[in-house]
């Protein structure tokens, strides 16, 4: 057997077209001759690589031509990555460590300055210590519930100016809907309020309005102290006569725990009255300048006043807990007092008195607020 | 062109099926969408724009070489395959011409091929010296036996063609040039 019918019998082995009885003749000489087999083995490996070039060059004569016909048709763009792709794939080992150290880092660092109390106070203050003072939505339902209210006092204010002799009567902008609100009570009879400095700190225009008695004066910043959210409203109206004395006290002794308390508010056109108990003789985080009382408050009730079983002021709502309902803090009348006391004496303020007479302590309760309304005064505010 | 191209397959997969396929609008699409950046790669990394060019097409024949595999299945983008493929054929050159200076810039992720890196190498090798083998052996042999093995032409055809006098002398020609073929190719390769 030569080299060519050897190559012969081999192609027809591997292509499974002997006959059985060739096969296995085919086989034994295998078994036999083991130069056979390995031109067997060495045929076939030699096919196989044969035909995986040859269709290597097949793929490349085709890839050549889309090569030449993309270039001629000019979509082979020359290409530049984007900066960051670069700068990603060639940092992104340190990037990842220097992210996980400042996470690291940061994390513990939030975590020794909590522990320490260095901001955590800041950022609780933040978040749980809400300010009463209303942002009325200025909505179309809103207008036209308060249209009647608008015109009537509309009326009042012209009555008014019809009354009064004087040749220069201002006329007050009516009740306009959308201005944000708040509350403030009389502490003067020459005309003097008390609300929160939050409440009316971006003010162009201050008016207030006293549906009860139904008067409306323009009034100015006579002081304010931002620090203790404190602010003296004073009048600025040629219509104003001074009231009558003021029906109740500032109570000088501290409050007691668990006495019953109520306010007189305007968180909206009607006043609202709101009552609860003194549940803490310190405010917001131990704060010893105001009660912590349990009462239901809203936005609105800004400078409302805090009021005793007697009728007597205890204190100013000022803020109420956002995360725990019912809770409100309340400036107490001490420090109210003492804040006036050490108001720098400026301009044409007179030495303010505050009341010290209680006329109310022998009065129910309902009677009490009757007389109370005509103190507790809506705060429209004109940015 | 670009457009049309990109809603003809609706996924990765159905391009993969088009090129295993051998569709020709599939590879001029393939060849069209990572030429650039792959061939940057090389560029960017001491390479010349034919070197570039020449790397990226053996990487298209590994691609297309595994799509044929029964078994084959692509775990990550075809981008990032051939990426991968070329970043690998391109460093082994590198390795072999010259020292490596600096460092290398890749602009893609890639992946890691050391393992597939040597039965893929040798198999290389062995392409490399039957291409070797073929010119040793030259005309008319190398033309006969890839009408034949390749062109799969009967030995009919074959003989009208090379204007051999009857199938039988066509068919002893042939295996003539194999036993050539196979003592050159396996001389190269011992």
């Amino acid at each position: 057997m030569n080299a060519l019918q050897q190559a012969e019998i081999i192609e027809k082995y591997l292509k499974d077209s002997l006959s059985q009885e060739e096969r296995q003749a085919f086989e034994a000489q295998m078994a036999e001759n083991p130069d056979l087999s390995q031109a067997m083995a060495q045929q076939a490996h030699l096919l196989k690589i044969f035909q995986q070039q040859a269709r290597r060059q097949q793929w490349l004569a085709q890839m050549e031509a889309v090569h030449q016909q993309l270039e001629q048709e000019n979509l082979l763009k020359p290409y530049r990555p984007k900066p960051w792709a670069m700068f990603w794939q060639q940092h992104r080992q340190t990037i990842r460590i220097v992210a996980v150290v400042s996470f690291l880092v940061m994390s513990f660092t939030w975590v020794l300055w909590q522990s320490i109390g260095l901001f955590g106070g800041y950022s609780a203050k933040q978040v749980a210590y809400q300010e009463l003072r209303r942002e009325e939505p200025s909505n179309q339902k809103n207008t036209k519930k308060d249209a009647s209210a608008t015109k009537s006092a509309k009326a009042e204010t012209k009555d008014e100016a019809q009354q009064t002799t004087q040749p220069k009567k201002e006329q007050l902008p009516a009740f306009v809907v959308g201005k944000p609100r708040a509350t403030a009570f009389v502490i003067n009879p020459q005309g003097y309020w008390l609300t929160t400095y939050h409440a009316i700190r971006d003010a162009k225009q201050l008016v207030l309005a006293n549906p009860a008695s139904q008067k409306r004066f323009k009034v100015v910043i006579a002081y304010a102290n931002e620090e203790e959210d404190v602010a003296l409203l004073q009048v600025q109206d040629s219509s104003f006569v001074p009231f009558e004395p003021i029906p109740y006290a500032f109570r000088t002794q501290t409050a007691a725990l668990g006495e019953a308390v109520y306010t007189l508010a305007y968180p909206q056109q009607a006043i609202v009255y709101g009552e609860g108990a003194l549940s803490a003789q310190v405010g917001f985080e131990g704060s010893p300048q105001s009660y912590q009382i349990s009462i239901p408050v809203n936005p609105g009730n800004s400078g409302s006043p805090l009021i005793d079983a007697q009728g007597n002021v205890l204190g100013m709502i000022q803020a109420k807990d956002q995360q725990l309902d019912g809770v409100a803090f309340a400036l107490k009348s001490s420090q109210i007092r003492e804040i006036l006391a050490q108001m720098p004496q400026q301009k044409n303020l007179p030495q303010l008195l505050l009341p010290q007479v209680s006329l109310m302590y022998w009065l129910a309760r309902t009677q009490q607020v009757k007389i109370w309304e005509k103190w507790v005064w809506m705060v429209e505010i004109e940015k | 062109m670009l457009q049309a191209h990109k809603h003809k397959w609706l996924s990765e997969a159905a391009l993969q099926t088009a090129l295993q396929q051998g569709q020709a609008d599939a590879l001029r699409y393939v060849y069209q969408q990572y030429y650039g950046s792959i061939a940057f790669f090389v560029i960017n990394n001491q390479g010349s724009e034919a070197e570039a060019k020449d790397v990226f097409q053996e990487s298209m024949i590994v691609l297309l070489e595994n799509l044929q595999k029964p078994d084959f299945s692509l775990q990550c983008s075809l981008k990032t395959f051939l990426y991968s493929i070329t970043r690998r054929k391109w460093l082994k050159k590198l390795v072999r011409n010259k020292p490596i200076l600096g460092k290398i810039e890749d602009h893609e992720a890639f992946l890691n091929l050391a393992e597939e890196a040597e039965e893929e190498d040798n198999r290389e090798q062995q392409l490399a010296l039957m291409q070797q083998a073929m010119q040793m052996l030259g005309e008319p042999c190398s033309g006969l036996l890839n009408d034949f093995y390749v062109l799969e032409k009967t030995m009919q055809e074959i003989s009208q063609a090379r204007q051999y006098t009857n199938a039988d002398n066509a068919k002893n020609q042939k295996y003539k040039c194999l036993v050539r073929l196979r003592k050159i190719f396996f001389t190269l390769y011992a």
